[in-house]
């Protein structure tokens, strides 16, 4: 039987040299919705994210998506399974344009063997076709197709943020994880940004987000799960959040009497 | 015009390193160019094979003496030889071509017995095995006596390239002077250099190249888009080995024999700093930076006579290298791009 | 193989002082000098220029015949030497490329081509056939059933007490300790107040003279060759691969242990009239550690991708 939970993690574990980065016991995403990780610094939050998308390796624990225990998979085999990420410091390829960037990203893997590349017939052209079809729509939406041939190291930060974005989205994912899709933004952009994503829940990709622009994860999370030295300290809407003891705690240090 | 700026500069390093040629030698001329461009050539083969690792992929690859040693030893040893002057006679063979082949598949296989390993790791490993690589190939050729024909070498091969030649060719040589059967290397090397320089052109413009790309630039994220980063290498690896292996091929048919001091380690370097002074990730570069590498090369011979009257072969090496070294040295220094390279898409850090 | 457990320890310990030297320095400024090994054979050339007596035809270019000196005051010379060249290295050329923040790729190159270099500088300014000091021949003794000649045992002595003098200094002296502090993080080191620069040239200057003390050695119990120094690079990666890379401690044990199973394969009977070939055992091991335990016995897994 199909579970409709699209991630479970159970009993993660992974500590640095003595110190215990995570432990989280049990958590899942299952309904199609915004979910956003906060907490205060080195509660262990990009730790959890790089183990969830296998970028680091649990020392202990199991990984379950769409069904899969996907916990010895290498990084690589999780974005065909409909797992994307983006990361942190924007990680765009500088010498290469935007829509090589995005070429790159949705291409297929069968065509990017050496025979398919030489023997370019016609199932290889239709396909380059349609992906920058593709690749013009991912763009407009963005509002970047203006910077369609430029070099991706030409874009300002947040365009490279936006490029970022397009890049996982024409991977079609049905798990979409943002790093701090907002660090270094201008609100103006913030705004873009937090559009855009709003409009991608509606159309079915699963999000979470590690964020600490609060009022952003307010304003358009419907899940807030809260980290604090590596465990999981609260998890609910956005209201149950910002009047959780344990959460204010956290941030600011426990309240004397 | 800026773009042209490097084309110009090559040209007129061309037109001054022949012109060097013309006037350092009253007689002979003919004959120099052709041994000039033939070595220059096969070397260009061997830089280009380089370029596809470190100018499309940024692994660094310091054995390349090796591939082209494999495919060598695996060609020549397939169709008809000697062994040295006393050793076994071998009349029966394969034919050439498949020979060659199979050469390039050797390379090629190698290249994937040495980056499984290591291309997973970070790139100073690779460096350091392919270094170790290439020295165990030439401490395994010098000690297996009975394979590679000890003091001689492996001899009387050439025949079954030579035989292939067409009369006009012959003819050519004879008219100008010039060795016929090096001028039929020298041919068949340039064709070589274009054909491949031609399906290289069409990779990289493909979605294989444009993932080396991308491979080249961020790992990382590459293997967030789903891609298999090691695998991407490893093609790329085992594509530039193959490629050395057939210039090993090619140098072998210049000499006319295959001796165990043939691909030994310095060669390797010898490729590197034609390739540096070309251009890396360019696809001219290569060849273009072994031909005038060459005529440096030659210069200082006249530079070891200077200094050392009657200088012996040991003392020719020597200041050879030595400008090898430097050479490297400075161009990475103050042009790293070369003469052909484009300076934006250099990329110095290790993966 | 029990004949060459003799020769296994002098080797071990040589590229096992080798690998420490290397490994410092590659603490310190994080770069794979390829031309370690000319440092190495700068220390062994140095004392055989200057120990050799007037008359020697050990040096190519007879117009500079070296001074007679005592082997002892030639090789401290040679060490002392060797530091200031490792000083003239960093100031002259990798501070500049620091400075101007060459990739390392690039340095990597650039250090292969320097090793070009100076490998056939000593071509041509020394011999090419392997060449000996001036020390008596002396006859292999039994010492605890292990067959070394007197001079031998001197060396591992010296050898030994060097290591553990190095060790302490690393551990206990201030300068010592300020090296191990910007080997771990450079940022924070200066934050301390310590001056990365001063102890960078500082560590070159230590680790060259280690370097040179090693090439004398080995010229001690082998001889000197113009690639000498190519020959024990290779052998010092093996062992720094084996051991570990990034600790001291992982380098030297490493080290040793390459050195040792090198000279001991001689004995293996396939090795027959292959002796060169030793070469390529430990270079065959350090492919296969890479394919089991790429981070060597002591290191760890984060500094290797």
């Amino acid at each position: 039987m199909k579970s409709n939970r699209l991630l479970e993690v159970s009993a993660l574990q992974k500590s640095f040299g003595g110190l215990q980065a995570v432990d989280v016991d049990s958590l899942e995403f299952s309904k199609n919705q915004i979910t956003s990780l906060i907490g205060p610094n080195g509660a262990g939050k990009t730790t959890f994210f790089d183990l969830i998308t296998k970028f680091q390796n649990p020392d202990k624990g199991t990984l379950i998506f769409d069904s899969q225990d996907i916990t010895a998979l290498p990084s690589y085999k999780l974005a065909r399974l409909g797992m994307t990420r983006t990361f942190q410091l924007t990680r765009v390829f500088e010498k290469m344009s935007v829509l090589e960037n995005m070429q790159f990203s949705g291409s297929s893997l069968k065509y990017e063997s050496i025979s398919r590349s030489l023997i370019k017939g016609k199932m290889l052209n239709n396909f380059e076709r349609e992906l920058e079809e593709e690749v013009d729509r991912i763009l407009e939406l963005l509002n970047l197709s203006h910077m369609k041939y430029s070099y991706a190291r030409e874009l300002s930060g947040g365009q490279k943020k936006l490029l970022e974005l397009g890049r996982a989205l024409i991977k079609n994912p049905k798990l979409l994880l943002l790093d701090e899709p907002l660090a270094g933004v201008n609100p103006k952009l913030a705004e873009e940004i937090l559009d855009i994503i709003q409009k991608l829940s509606i159309e079915g990709i699963n999000i979470i987000m590690v964020e600490h622009n609060i009022n952003a994860v307010m304003k358009i999370s419907e899940r807030v799960v809260v980290m604090a030295e590596g465990k999981i300290i609260a998890d609910g809407n956005p209201d149950a959040i910002r009047s959780d003891e344990k959460v204010i705690e956290a941030y600011l240090g426990k309240v004397d009497e | 015009m800026k773009k042209y700026k490097k084309y110009v500069v090559a040209a007129a390093l061309l037109i001054i390193s022949f012109g060097y040629i013309f006037i350092s030698n009253e007689t002979g001329v003919a004959r120099i160019f052709v041994n000039l461009l033939t070595f220059a050539g096969i070397y260009g083969l061997a830089a280009i094979g380089i370029n596809v690792h470190f100018g499309w992929t940024g692994l660094l690859n310091f054995g390349h003496a090796a591939f082209m040693g494999i495919g060598a030893y695996t060609t020549i040893l397939l169709i008809p030889h000697a062994l040295g002057r006393e050793g076994v006679v071998v009349e029966n063979g394969l034919p050439l071509p498949l020979a060659v082949i199979l050469g390039m598949l050797a390379a090629a296989l190698l290249g994937l017995l040495l980056g499984l390993p290591t291309l997973r790791l970070r790139g100073d490993y690779l460096a350091i095995v392919t270094i170790a690589a290439a020295e165990i190939f030439r401490l395994l050729i010098r000690d297996f006596e009975d394979i590679t024909g000890g003091v001689y070498g492996v001899i009387q091969f050439s025949d079954s390239l030579q035989n292939m030649r067409p009369n006009f060719i012959t003819n050519l040589a004879t008219s100008i002077d010039v060795s016929s059967s090096q001028l039929w290397v020298g041919i068949i090397t340039w064709t070589l250099i274009i054909c491949v320089l031609i399906i290289l052109s069409r990779l990289q413009k493909s979605p294989w190249g444009r993932a080396l790309r991308a491979v080249r630039e961020d790992e990382d994220a590459v293997r967030a888009l789903g891609k298999n980063a090691v695998w991407l290498k490893l093609q790329s690896f085992m594509l530039g080995a193959s490629i050395g292996g057939l210039s090993g091929i090619l140098l072998a048919f210049n000499y006319g024999t295959l001796q165990s001091s043939t691909f030994v380690p310095v060669l390797t370097f010898y490729i590197w700093a034609a390739l540096i002074l070309g251009g890396v990730g360019s696809l001219g570069g290569p060849a273009l930076g072994a031909v005038i590498f060459w005529v440096i090369i030659s210069g200082t011979d006249s530079l070891a006579e200077f200094f050392f009257d009657n200088a012996n072969g040991q003392q020719l090496a020597g200041v050879r290298f030595v400008f090898v070294g430097i050479l490297i040295m400075f161009t990475m220094i103050f042009t790293p791009s070369g003469i052909l390279g484009k300076k934006e898409e250099l990329l110095l850090e290790i993966k | 193989m029990i004949e060459q457990l003799g020769n296994g320890l002098l080797l071990g310990l040589i590229v096992a002082i080798a690998s420490v030297s290397l490994s410092l320095l590659y603490g310190v400024t994080r770069i794979v000098n390829f031309a370690h090994g000319e440092i190495i054979a700068l220390g062994a050339v140095l004392a055989l220029f200057f120990s050799s007596s007037p008359s020697s035809n050990f040096l190519y270019l007879d117009r500079y015949s070296p001074l007679g000196s005592s082997f002892i005051v030639s090789s401290i010379v040679s060490i002392f030497l060797c530091g200031i060249f490792g000083a003239i290295l960093e100031l002259c050329l990798f501070r500049p490329l620091r400075r101007y923040n060459y990739g390392n790729v690039a340095v990597l190159v650039i250090t292969i081509g320097l090793s070009i270099f100076l490998r056939h500088i000593y071509l041509l300014f020394a011999s090419a056939r392997p060449a000996s000091y001036p020390l008596d021949l002396q006859k292999r003794q039994d010492y605890f059933g292990v067959q070394l000649t007197p001079r031998n045992v001197q060396v591992l002595i010296i050898g030994s007490l060097v290591m553990i003098l190095v060790g302490l200094f690393l551990s206990y002296t201030k300068t010592g300790k300020a090296m191990r502090a910007v080997r771990d993080s450079s940022e924070l080191a200066s934050v301390s107040g310590i001056n990365s620069d001063y102890i960078i040239t500082l560590t070159w200057i230590f680790s060259s003279m280690l370097a040179g003390f090693t090439g004398i050695i080995q010229g001690v119990i082998n001889n000197v060759r113009w690639n000498m120094g190519f020959l024990i690079l290779l052998l010092i990666f093996a062992g720094s691969i084996l051991g570990g890379i990034g600790t001291s401690f992982g380098a030297m044990f490493g080290g040793f242990i390459i050195g040792m199973l090198v000279q001991l394969s001689v004995g293996l009977s396939f090795m027959d009239g292959h002796t060169e070939a030793k070469n390529a055992i430990a270079l065959a091991l350090m492919i296969i550690i890479l394919l089991i335990r790429p981070q060597g016995i002591f290191g760890s897994k984060e500094r290797i991708s």
